[in-house]
């Protein structure tokens, strides 16, 4: 065996670290055949699903829970979950889902009346859920939210216990796309109601999902093990998950060269071309955007030519070959490629476009704009990339940028309050795979939108998208949008983000659907 | 966090009971120091890093000019430490980074150095009651978490080199002041002293004409140990993303852990600036203690 | 010399500053915390008004309520961002794992110190002092980060005898403690040098050797016992910046230690959670501070507690 040699020429030199390697050996291997041990980021803040939102969190959600659709590995693709069939009515506002007889991880039966308990707890103000607003697509989902109507006046009822009706606000076909997202799936009443807040620890936390919860070591890892009360187990592929909280990229690439790790989500920019060279190396598509954020309020600002000029000063070609080392591509609009959807398809680098737009702007390297700045908040790659951008503009337009960088809290702070003076780094991740998602944070009083764009003829053409049922006269209301919001460009898109990831060789049927997560119970492992 | 322990605190017990000093104490140490070959390498070495980081703006590029086509070259001699992954100078980035460095540990210790000797010299000198409450302060400011009252402090006034100065300013000059005050308590009972005070000279004026140039020595000595200590401390902050500068030797460490295995150059000459720094000053601080203190070598 | 008030009365005396300083402490920090820009709900999507206030509601509390839940029940409240995750659980999983490392960095430390210290000092005039020497320097010069780095890459990736991170068996521990104790073993190494060199020129060891002693006998009924003391008045402070010194380690070697909670929560502006941390380290240095002073005045009832 390779162990064994390797030994004997340890010994020679010292026999105490041979001894040691010996004994971490036979304990290296946790688990056994089948246990995939993943990298999963930061520690998971929770495992509620109506109070998560990071990636970290809906990963091991998705293992443990399962909504009424699951995602299919083609876009827009969805397959039988709890529902085993469903139909919609002619005019696109009601859906009828047919439950297949399955059960919790605790043996009690799953029932209808288990997902409205889900979908009003979800839409509760009370539970301040981020996701809640997604509601809004749901019938009276909004004035719920707002604690303008009860909560039962929300548009889903349980016709018997195993079927659900559920009344739509909007004619959406990205409906059922939301039905496999992870707050969509149902949470355990039996469990809330016996253990409150509580509810989530191991122990407590009842599934419906693949996976049950069995270890949670905090900032170490969680674990799930196969669950021998899923309707669907014989297809369940792996015998047991551990999802290890690492935040440092670095130690985590290192964990997976020397095998403690088998698969690792995202890559330190420092390693992507040693990553590149490794056989288990994967990219793939992620449905996000990279962005800056002008503020258009300010003064300066407020003029689509100076914004312009910033945008188009920025060489996304060059940042993402030589940054990033070509993962990403280019934004060529702020939509990432989605299929059946045209996109803005721009070339949003021009030197010449550029320096055109700033003299029209009024303003120059003698006369630069006031406080100009990149804000953005802590990281090694987005002070690169700062760093980058601040030198194209000098170099193209003669201007001075200043980078200012914050942590999390307080960059959400300034951004989300519109408190930054002028330029911002921002990043959107899709959380259904229809361009709504990305071309709504442009709309005037959506929550989202941190530039403080406001254009009533935008407005009125995502209003518009809303209500026209036919899909193709719907994407091209969007198109049309996307162009408007690259004339204004209250945003200046960067680049579409990639999935880079490391994975054993072992790892199988790991496919990502188009927003880059992957189908636990498909996953096997060699 | 440190890894930079304080030693001074052990100093401080031996020198509580202190015997009279012996005439002329400074020009015997500073002969002392003149003659040994550790200090002389210590502030040979300083002088030589002082020199460059003050000259670096001649010597190099801008130290944040990119060049995406020269990402990361070995050294050579168009780039004598080599390029950085945005394709920028390591030699023109470990020279201005120097500066940075250097004046915050010159600023910071400057900041704590003073405040510890005022407060320690009040405290020895008017003894009492007095010294007792400010002694309790500086016993009860020992028990906090130190580091952690740092990050606190950044993240309160703000990510600037101000911030900095003042959070590790304030968390420096505790031992400054329990140093000076046993000094200045000794200090006190000497005849010199009490034949002032026999004149008719103000206890200020004896504070400032006639302790404060005996403690000078023994505050030289823990100035010199805290400059690197407040250094260092600056580069663990900056490893832990609390950087107040983007071009620090701390920062450039950080950047170059990331890149070790691949471009060497990023850490090894960064890294090396800083240890170097930190030698010198630990062999001159040594030296130095060794001279105005010959009990504790 | 005036006549000491009774023991019992300056104990009693030293603990009501502990305690009033404890209360400072804890204040210090919620006024800072509270100050330090950002807000804890602040997540990345908006939320609704009538969402944030229930919020608010639910989790906010003032100086007072803080106070009054940590002296009178023992309340240190749940964490923000880890929502309705108690603090004290929180402290009961890591508080153990950082002091366990510290622990042995202390230890190793301590004996790989005095065993440099002794060495150096024997070493006085032989080739082999410089050597011990310049180690000692470095290792008081070399950021930590850096050491434990190149740890990793030599024993983890290029030797692959040890692991990377974790905190599992004794193999993950190796590293992280080994990275941790080389500052303090520098600091050790130099004071236990300087002491030994000082005592070996002492009359008294003169006479043991005059008086016929085998040199073990002197070195450890002697020699030993007289140079250790200065490391052991270093061990106070050592070990209080030991505690509170695993913020960097824990980063680099994925331990789920308090440092890392600590970072964490104040990036996070997750105040429960940050000053859940500091009064746990405060209670921990003063009562050390306590129990040295205690321990001084039994010895040598001539060092008041002032």
């Amino acid at each position: 065996m390779q162990k064994s040699s390797r030994f004997k020429t340890l010994r020679r030199f010292s026999g105490a670290a041979a001894l040691g390697a010996l004994l971490w050996a036979c304990q290296r291997h946790d688990g056994g055949a089948g246990v995939l041990r993943v990298v999963n980021g930061a520690e998971p803040s929770t495992l509620d699903l109506h109070l998560a939102t990071g990636q970290p969190e809906l990963r091991i959600l998705g293992a443990l829970f399962e909504g009424l659709l699951r995602r299919g590995e083609h876009p827009g693709e969805v397959k039988p979950g709890v529902a085993q069939h469903w139909k919609a009515s002619a005019d696109g506002l009601r859906y009828t889902f047919h439950l297949r007889p399955c059960r919790w991880s605790d043996g009690s039966p799953l029932t209808a009346g288990d997902f409205v308990y889900s979908w009003r707890r979800f839409v509760d103000p009370i539970t301040a859920s981020e996701y809640g607003s997604l509601l809004k697509i749901v019938r009276n989902g909004n004035p719920v939210r707002q604690s303008k109507m009860p909560v039962d006046s929300l548009g889903i009822h349980a016709l018997d216990d195993s079927t659900v009706m559920v009344e739509l606000e909007y004619p959406v076909s990205f409906f059922l796309d939301l039905c496999a997202f992870e707050p969509f799936a149902p949470v355990p009443r039996q469990a809330i109601e016996r253990y409150g807040t509580q509810w989530t620890e191991p122990g407590n936390l009842i599934g419906n999902g693949p996976f049950e919860l069995s270890k949670w070591e905090r900032n170490a890892s969680i674990e799930v093990k196969r669950s021998r009360s899923y309707w669907d187990v014989k297809r369940t592929g792996l015998s047991a998950v551990s999802f290890k909280a690492v935040e440092d990229q670095l130690t985590a690439f290192n964990m997976f060269l020397a095998g403690e790790a088998d698969w690792l989500f995202s890559l330190p920019p420092s390693k992507i071309d040693a990553a590149k060279a490794t056989p288990g190396f994967f990219t793939g598509q992620m449905y996000g955007t990279y962005y800056l954020l002008f503020n258009c309020a300010n003064k300066g600002y407020n003029s689509p030519l100076l914004r312009k000029a910033l945008a188009y000063a920025i060489d996304r070609k060059t940042l993402t070959e030589r940054i990033l080392k070509g993962l990403p591509k280019p934004a060529t609009g702020f939509v990432p490629p989605t299929p059946d959807f045209p996109g803005a398809g721009m070339e949003l680098y021009d030197p010449t476009k550029a320096r055109e737009f700033l003299r029209a702007s009024g303003y120059s390297a003698r006369k630069p704009p006031e406080q100009l700045q990149i804000l953005f908040n802590n990281s090694e790659s987005n002070k690169t990339i700062a760093e980058v951008i601040q030198q194209m503009w000098k170099e193209t337009l003669g201007l001075e940028a200043e980078l200012v960088n914050f942590e999390w809290k307080v960059y959400l702070a300034q951004t989300k309050g519109k408190r930054y003076p002028s330029v911002a780094r921002a990043s959107w991740i899709g959380d259904f795979a229809d361009p709504i998602s990305f071309l709504e944070l442009g709309v005037s009083d959506n929550g989202n939108n941190r530039s403080g764009y406001s254009n009533p003829r935008y407005d009125s053409l995502i209003a518009r998208t809303w209500s026209v049922p036919d899909p193709v006269e719907r994407k091209r209301v969007m198109a049309e949008a996307e162009r408007l919001l690259m004339e204004d460009m209250p945003v200046a898109p960067i680049y579409f983000y990639a999935l880079s990831e490391l994975r054993t060789p072992r790892l199988r049927h790991a496919t990502p659907n188009p927003l880059g997560m992957y189908d636990w119970k498909a996953i096997t492992l060699e | 966090m440190s890894g930079y322990p304080k030693t001074q605190m052990l100093a401080i017990r031996d020198l509580l009971p202190r015997p009279p000093r012996p005439v002329s104490p400074w020009r015997k140490s500073l002969d002392y120091v003149r003659r040994d070959p550790k200090a002389n390498a210590g502030v040979a070495g300083l002088i030589l890093l002082v020199v460059l980081a003050l000259c670096g703006p001649w010597l190099a590029p801008p130290f944040d000019r990119q060049a995406l086509t020269e990402q990361l070259l070995p050294p050579s001699l168009a780039h004598l430490m080599g390029t950085d992954h945005l394709g920028r100078d390591i030699l023109a980035r470990v020279l201005y980074g120097g500066r940075i460095s250097l004046l915050i540990g010159l600023i910071s210790t400057t900041v704590s150095t003073a405040i510890g000797t005022g407060y320690g010299c009040v405290a020895g000198f008017f003894g009492r009651r007095l010294d007792l409450a400010m002694m309790r302060l500086v016993d009860i400011l020992y028990s906090l978490p130190y580091m952690f009252l740092v990050i606190i402090l950044i993240f309160l006034l703000g990510k600037n080199l101000y911030a900095l100065f003042l959070a590790l300013g304030l968390v420096q000059w505790l031992t400054v002041a329990r140093v000076v005050r046993g000094q200045v308590m000794s200090l006190r009972e000497e005849e010199f002293v009490s034949a002032a005070r026999v004149l008719g000279v103000g206890n200020f004026r004896i504070l400032i004409r006639h302790i404060l140039p005996n403690v000078l020595g023994i505050v030289i000595v823990y100035a010199t140990l805290t400059v690197p200590s407040v250094i260092l401390q600056e580069s663990f902050l900056s490893f832990l993303g609390l950087n107040v500068q983007p071009c620090t030797w701390g920062v450039l460490i950080s950047e170059g852990k990331e890149y070790m295995d691949s471009a060497w150059w990023m850490l090894v000459f960064p890294g090396g600036a800083l240890t170097l720094c930190l030698l010198c000053l630990n062999l001159l601080g040594d030296s130095l203690r060794d001279a105005f203190d010959p009990r504790l070598k | 010399m005036k006549a000491l008030p009774p023991l019992w009365l300056r104990l009693f005396w030293r603990l009501a500053m502990s305690a009033a300083a404890f209360f400072a402490i804890v204040s210090l920090s919620y006024g800072i915390m509270r100050a330090a820009p950002g807000k804890p709900y602040e997540g990345e999507k908006a939320l609704d008004s009538v969402a944030l206030a229930e919020l608010h509601r639910k989790y906010d509390f003032t100086y007072a309520e803080y106070i009054g839940g940590v002296f009178l029940r023992g309340d240190l409240r749940t964490s923000y961002s880890h929502r309705d995750l108690p603090v004290r659980v929180i402290l009961a999983e890591a508080l153990p794992i950082s002091m366990e490392l510290g622990a042995y960095a202390l230890l190793i430390a301590i004996f790989s110190g005095l065993l440099f210290g002794i060495l150096a000092a024997y070493a006085r005039g032989r080739w082999f002092e410089t050597p011990i020497l310049v180690w000692a320097l470095i290792g008081i010069a070399l950021p930590s980060f850096v050491f434990g780095a190149l740890l990793q890459l030599v024993f983890s990736l290029k030797l692959h005898v040890l692991p990377v991170a974790g905190w599992h068996g004794w193999q993950n521990k190796i590293l992280p403690v080994a990275t941790f104790s080389l500052a303090y073993t520098a600091f050790i190494t130099r004071i236990a040098r300087g002491s030994f060199l000082d005592n070996l020129s002492k009359d008294y060891i003169r006479t043991a050797r005059a008086k016929g002693l085998g040199p073990t006998r002197v070195f450890f009924r002697h020699l030993l016992r007289n140079s250790v003391l200065p490391v052991v008045n270093y061990l106070a402070p050592a070990s209080a910046s030991i505690l509170t010194g695993t913020l960097v380690i824990e980063k680099i070697f994925n331990i789920p230690g308090l440092g890392r909670w600590f970072v964490e929560s104040v990036f996070q502006r997750d105040y429960p959670v940050a000053m859940g941390v500091i009064l746990v380290y405060s209670a921990f240095l003063l009562a050390l501070n306590f129990l040295a002073d205690v321990f001084q005045s039994l010895i040598d009832p001539r060092i008041s507690m002032q």
